[in-house]
């Protein structure tokens, strides 16, 4: 059961949850605004990098093998890093995961 | 080895709401230091002093013949809500006067709406029918904002006046129906008065049958026509302990279907917190010329001669602007000097700033 909602999770891409949560680059991070409930989150220079990737198209799979190659790192731990992140935002509803096409 | 995810998630919420036994209060919060922002993360834009009521307690003191002279039009707006976007601001809001009023207003909120800015509009919705309700919701608004201040034809009547009599309350009940039917997403906000606090719960009742999804209120602020009309506006505190239990008793009785949130502080007490801790918002007034926060009478930029970056950096200097230290210190021994908050005083940014000691 994990094992399989890991795979799926890893072949899903990633949107922002409604055209009301924004996004914009700062000079300490990237914030997230969660204007329906007028929340603001920060997060750091790999949150960004991540947030990045998974909004410009990549899937979950996708980003944690270019994010492995970048930081030179074992693609699986980075996977399990890069879905635990997905879903603290989907936990927010910032984002929706949405299966790849 | 896995990311570098340690301190990842560093959270600070703009407002935060405090979830408590019932109602939701709006806290003060500290924002991070607006010189690590690139620009505001709100902006307010009033739009227009034109208005079709005369409310006893506007904050703007508009009304149907208090348009400035030298509003903004055309092409100005037009390079004003380009800039707002390419700035990267994330949320803002249209308000007025009666913003539905302006000429320009639906070319403006859409050009905003589709262009990345969550956008909430505050309105009397005295002018909303069917088909402007249709247009609003193409608009995909983050909200209506729509001002109810009575339960009754009486005290809405005495509240929102027009130049010949008072708007009528059926009107601004219909606009809620019509507008949720079409999708758009309805705020409304009460402001206690002597005569209208006792009225609160009958007023969530209504708007909530009618489809509003989130409940505004707080103190009546002292600024502007309600600082002039202060003495017969301002309700006793006996009045707000009922008023607070009316809210309490609502909140639990709407829970999960009408958010009912409470702003708490009063504006010398906001003005206080603001002075250390500047919001990342300003208030572009119908003339271009940029206000620091709707409560002071500052303004520290000008759209005419100013872009938007060069307002924000502008309003980062002003507060620490002597004038603005000594009004936020003064007024806290002196309320009835809110009531000068639209007497606009445009300070002089161009000379070295020496911080006042407060």
């Amino acid at each position: 059961m994990g094992a399989d909602y890991q795979l799926s999770a890893a072949s899903s891409k990633v949107a922002l949850s409604n055209r009301h949560v924004k996004v914009r680059e700062e000079k300490r991070g990237t914030v997230i605004f969660d204007t329906l409930n007028e929340k603001v989150y920060t997060i750091n220079e790999t949150g960004a990098s991540i947030l990045k990737l998974l909004l410009s198209g990549n899937t979950l799979d996708d980003t944690a093998r270019i994010l492995a190659q970048d930081y030179n790192s074992d693609e699986a731990a980075v996977r399990s890093d890069v879905i635990q992140f997905v879903d603290e935002l989907a936990a927010r509803s910032l984002v929706d995961k949405v299966p790849a096409t | 080895m896995s990311l570098p995810l340690d301190h990842w998630w560093i959270r600070f919420p703009l407002l935060r709401w405090r979830r408590g036994v019932s109602v939701e209060t709006e806290e003060l919060s500290e924002e991070p230091s607006l010189d690590d922002l690139t620009g505001p993360y709100y902006v307010a834009w009033w739009i227009t002093n034109r208005c079709n009521l005369l409310c006893v307690h506007c904050i703007n003191d508009s009304g149907p013949f208090h348009q400035f002279d030298n509003e903004l039009a055309g092409d100005e707006i037009e390079r004003v809500a380009r800039q707002i976007v390419e700035l990267g601001v994330p949320q803002g809001s249209i308000t007025g006067g009666e913003p539905l009023i302006h000429k320009d207003f639906f070319k403006v909120a859409g050009y905003l709406s589709d262009n990345g800015v969550s956008l909430n509009v505050e309105t009397d919705a005295q002018l909303i029918n069917r088909e402007t309700a249709r247009r609003i919701a193409r608009l995909n608004l983050r909200a209506m904002q729509v001002s109810v201040d009575g339960a009754t034809q009486s005290t809405y009547g005495l509240m929102r006046r027009t130049t010949t009599g008072s708007a009528e309350l059926s009107r601004v009940l219909d606009a809620i129906r019509m507008l949720a039917e079409e999708g758009v997403r309805v705020s409304v906000n009460f402001v206690p008065t002597r005569f209208s606090a006792n009225e609160v719960g009958q007023v969530i009742d209504a708007v909530a049958a009618l489809g509003a999804k989130t409940f505004y209120t707080g103190r009546i602020m002292r600024v502007g026509r309600a600082a002039m009309n202060w003495k017969w506006l301002a309700p006793t505190e006996a009045q707000y302990q009922g008023f607070f239990a009316t809210l309490n008793q609502k909140a639990k009785e709407y829970s999960g279907r009408v958010r009912i949130i409470y702003y708490p502080y009063t504006v010398t007490h906001e003005l206080k917190f603001r002075t250390e801790n500047p919001a990342a918002s300003f208030v572009i007034l119908p003339n271009g010329k940029v206000k620091m926060i709707a409560s002071m009478p500052f303004l520290c930029a000008d759209l005419r001669r100013h872009s938007l970056a060069e307002a924000w950096e502008r309003y980062k200097i002003a507060w620490k602007h002597p004038m603005v230290r000594e009004f936020s210190e003064k007024v806290k021994d002196d309320d009835p000097m809110l009531a000068s908050n639209n007497s606009f005083v445009e300070l002089d940014l161009e000379q070295p700033v020496i911080q006042s000691k407060v």
